[in-house]
């Protein structure tokens, strides 16, 4: 395989993984001020 | 060796890094609300990111999704552990229960079975729900079930079932056999009824439950066939009547009466004589000090207090307060100088004692004001007497201690010291005493006799003392430190002196400015309002003389640092009422010496919502009903005189209190004060918050439990 054509793909799986992980800490992040809420409600009791 | 395709792979991974910033691209992406996938994917292909800077990137936010998962895992355990605790528990299970009482109350009656089951299985001495009793009660199919519970909290919950015996006091299902006998059985079987009452009481949130409580327990106990211990149960009460907690500690024994009669209601056979002896012995201990410490106004005092313990029902002993009083009274007499009996008034304390029917022993006291008389410490005492005496002796005939003027006065002209002198070799000496004294003196001086003010030693005495301690004749009253002169009739020198001591100042350095600075600042840390009006009094007069004698001074600058001297002392005012007085008091002061700051609302908004915050944050009281008690004043007197405050800041601070977590006690006092908070609150025309409101009524069942 081409060295172009071979970075080129690697470059496309590592762009994929970025993406999924760029996903997963917005979504994790949103989870965590959600929990962080439900926290301080229960403090507040 | 690689082969050409091995070597492309590995030129594949090893593409160098671009030196692009990859970090803070990928923190950048992180932070935007707004990033999107297409946004990235646009930038991830824009072909200046090497395979290294990718990997880079993707190790980074592999990083980042690792940390937030190990956020969420120890947020999971922490919200875990809240949710175990018991009052999390509490009100989860109260909300449960609520809704299911107003669906179906056998369901209701289900979850309790329940609960009762899951917690003392555990062996927890707590069981919710029991709130509800009175309803269940009322279902006729569950009884037995009821009872069989209730005889299960009885044997692994005790306390918790005593506390609600007086709902069970009627409880008599005809379908169960013997169903409130076998629960008070249960509940008795090895315990003492008085130890269960004593516990049940300390537990309860006023002492008028606490009372019903025992009174129930006792029932009970007679009805399961236990006695129970009348004498343990009475001498805890007696202690708790004379010890109970006052959270308005500035006089003793609040609701005396009311607790023997509460206790007398209860049948509890509290020993009253024992009682009051003890009420009185604590009185006498707190209010007889040091006669050094007791001025007329602190004798005058204590008597206020034993006049409030009164009114709470202490039957007060006249005879063991009157001996008190007369040795108060000997002590203060004997301590004090001669002058000050010119100066204090007795009348108040005779007033006060004749108000609690306390005889004082006025031949006892005659004669102990005649040997004091008689006595002075010293030859400046003795000439200030004799001077005074006339004045002295009628002032104390006027307040009922007839003394004989002409012994008194035939003894002190007998003293080696004054006897064969004449009239004006006595005011030579006392002249000669006095220039001695302002010599020395660091805080005031006492002129013997007001006329001696004309003589010149006495004139120059006081301008080198003037001008030692300039502060003290520039302020206050003028002629404060020289006790005993009528400074109104000595207007011209008094003028000249606070010239002369002016215009030295006037060469200090710094000059005026500083020195009023200064001195209005040492004030400040020793003195309130009340003291700094007074040191401002004269202030108009001595800036006056400076306009008048062009004595140099920078009136915009001084208004502006004494304007800050008196913010930071009304900052400080603990009550309301002094900050009001303070603030007109100051006020009018600083207008009338031309130095009042035009007035700046947003200024004076901002310390006065700091005294309204005040009022409401220290919250020393336990008793939620006095925490906002202060605000209605604080609002009316703010009303009267147009000063806004930040109304939001308090809102949220007051409705942040309210809802503040507290223990179960403090739960319970807070609710049950509720009603009267509002009130209070809406007098100060603050409402509060739906959800505080809701926060709060939230507890209504669990309260009272």
């Amino acid at each position: 395989m081409p060295i172009a054509t071979a970075t080129k793909r690697k470059k496309l799986e590592l762009k994929t993984k970025i993406m999924e992980r760029f996903a997963g800490v917005k979504r994790k992040r949103i989870f965590v001020d959600s929990l962080v809420k439900q926290k301080q409600i229960l403090t507040q009791i | 060796m690689a082969t050409p395709e091995q070597s492309s792979q590995k030129q594949e991974f090893t593409e160098a890094p671009s030196g692009i910033d990859v970090e803070g691209l990928v923190q950048e992406w992180l932070a935007d609300p707004d990033m999107d996938m297409l946004h990235i994917s646009e930038q991830l292909d824009n072909g200046e990111l090497t395979t290294a800077d990718l990997q880079e990137m993707e190790r980074i936010l592999t990083e980042e999704e690792d940390q937030e998962d190990q956020r969420v895992a120890d947020l999971h355990k922490e919200i875990g552990d809240l949710l175990k605790t018991e009052k999390t528990q509490d009100v989860m299970i109260v909300d449960e229960y609520q809704e299911l009482m107003g669906q179906d109350p056998r369901a209701s009656f289900q979850f309790f079975h329940e609960q009762v089951q899951k917690y003392l299985k555990k062996g927890d001495d707590y069981v919710s729900g029991l709130f509800f009793l009175e309803e269940f009660k009322d279902i006729p199919e569950i009884q037995e079930d009821l009872k069989n519970d209730l005889v299960r909290i009885a044997k692994l919950a005790p306390l918790v079932l005593a506390a609600y015996l007086p709902v069970l006091e009627d409880w008599n299902p005809a379908n169960v056999k013997s169903a409130r006998f076998d629960v008070y059985r249960e509940l008795f079987k090895g315990r003492d009824p008085a130890d269960l009452a004593l516990k049940v009481f300390e537990n309860a949130s006023s002492s008028h439950l606490g009372f019903n409580r025992v009174v129930a327990v006792r029932d009970a106990a007679k009805e399961a066939g236990y006695g129970m211990d009348e004498r343990k149960v009475a001498e805890y009460v007696e202690k708790y009547i004379l010890e109970r907690p006052n959270g308005k500690s500035y006089y003793p024994f609040v609701d005396f009466k009311e607790q023997m009669d509460l206790a007398d209601g209860a049948q509890i056979q509290i020993d009253k004589t024992k009682l009051q002896k003890e009420a009185n012995t604590i009185l006498a201990r707190k209010i007889s000090v040091d006669p050094e410490l007791l001025p007329t106004w602190k004798i005058q005092g204590s008597l206020q207090s034993l006049k409030e313990a009164k009114d709470q029902g202490v039957a007060i002993d006249t005879a063991l307060f009157s001996g008190v009083l007369n040795q108060n009274l000997l002590g203060y007499i004997e301590q004090y100088p001669v002058a000050r009996l010119l100066g204090a008034s007795l009348v108040g304390v005779l007033e006060g004692a004749k108000e609690l029917s306390l005889s004082l022993n006025i031949s006892m006291l005659k004669g102990a004001l005649t040997e004091r008389i008689n006595t002075p410490k010293d030859e400046k005492e003795l000439l200030e007497t004799l001077f005074n005496l006339d004045s002295l002796i009628k002032r104390l005939k006027d307040e009922g201690f007839d003394l004989h003027y002409e012994d008194i006065k035939a003894k002190l002209e007998q003293d080696s010291r004054v006897d064969g002198k004449t009239r004006g070799e006595l005011d030579a000496r006392a002249v000669e005493l006095f220039v001695k004294e302002c010599e020395v003196a660091d805080d005031s001086v006492r002129l013997p006799k007001d006329a001696l003010l004309d003589n010149s030693d006495v004139k120059k005495a006081l301008m080198d003392l003037a001008i030692r301690k300039p502060e003290k004749m520039l302020f206050g009253s003028g002629l404060l430190l020289v006790f005993g002169v009528d400074a109104k009739k000595h207007e011209k020198f008094t003028k000249e002196l606070r010239f002369h001591v002016l215009y030295s100042v006037s060469y200090m350095s710094g000059g005026v400015n500083n020195f009023i600075v200064k001195y209005l600042e040492a004030q400040d840390k020793t003195v309130y309002s009340s003291g700094l009006s007074n040191a401002l009094s004269s202030l108009k007069e001595v800036l006056e003389l400076a306009d008048k004698y062009n004595i140099f001074y920078d009136r915009k600058v001084l208004s502006e640092n004494v304007n800050q001297i008196v913010w930071d002392v009304l900052d400080r005012e603990d009550s309301v009422r002094d900050w009001f007085f303070g603030y007109d008091e100051l006020y009018v002061k600083l207008d009338e010496a031309g130095l009042g700051l035009p007035a700046k609302s947003e200024e004076l908004q901002k310390h006065f919502t700091l005294l309204a915050q005040k009022h409401v944050e220290p919250r020393t009281s336990q008793d939620p009903e006095d925490w906002f008690s202060e605000l209605p004043e604080i609002h009316d007197k703010a009303g009267e005189r147009g000063i806004m405050y930040d109304g939001v800041a308090l809102h949220e601070q007051i409705n942040a209190i309210l809802v503040e977590p507290m223990d179960r006690d403090g739960e319970i006092k807070r609710y049950l004060a509720l009603p009267n908070i509002q009130a209070t609150l809406d007098k100060a025309g603050i409402s509060l918050d739906e959800a505080t409101l809701k926060r709060i009524k939230f507890f209504s069942r669990y309260m009272e439990q």
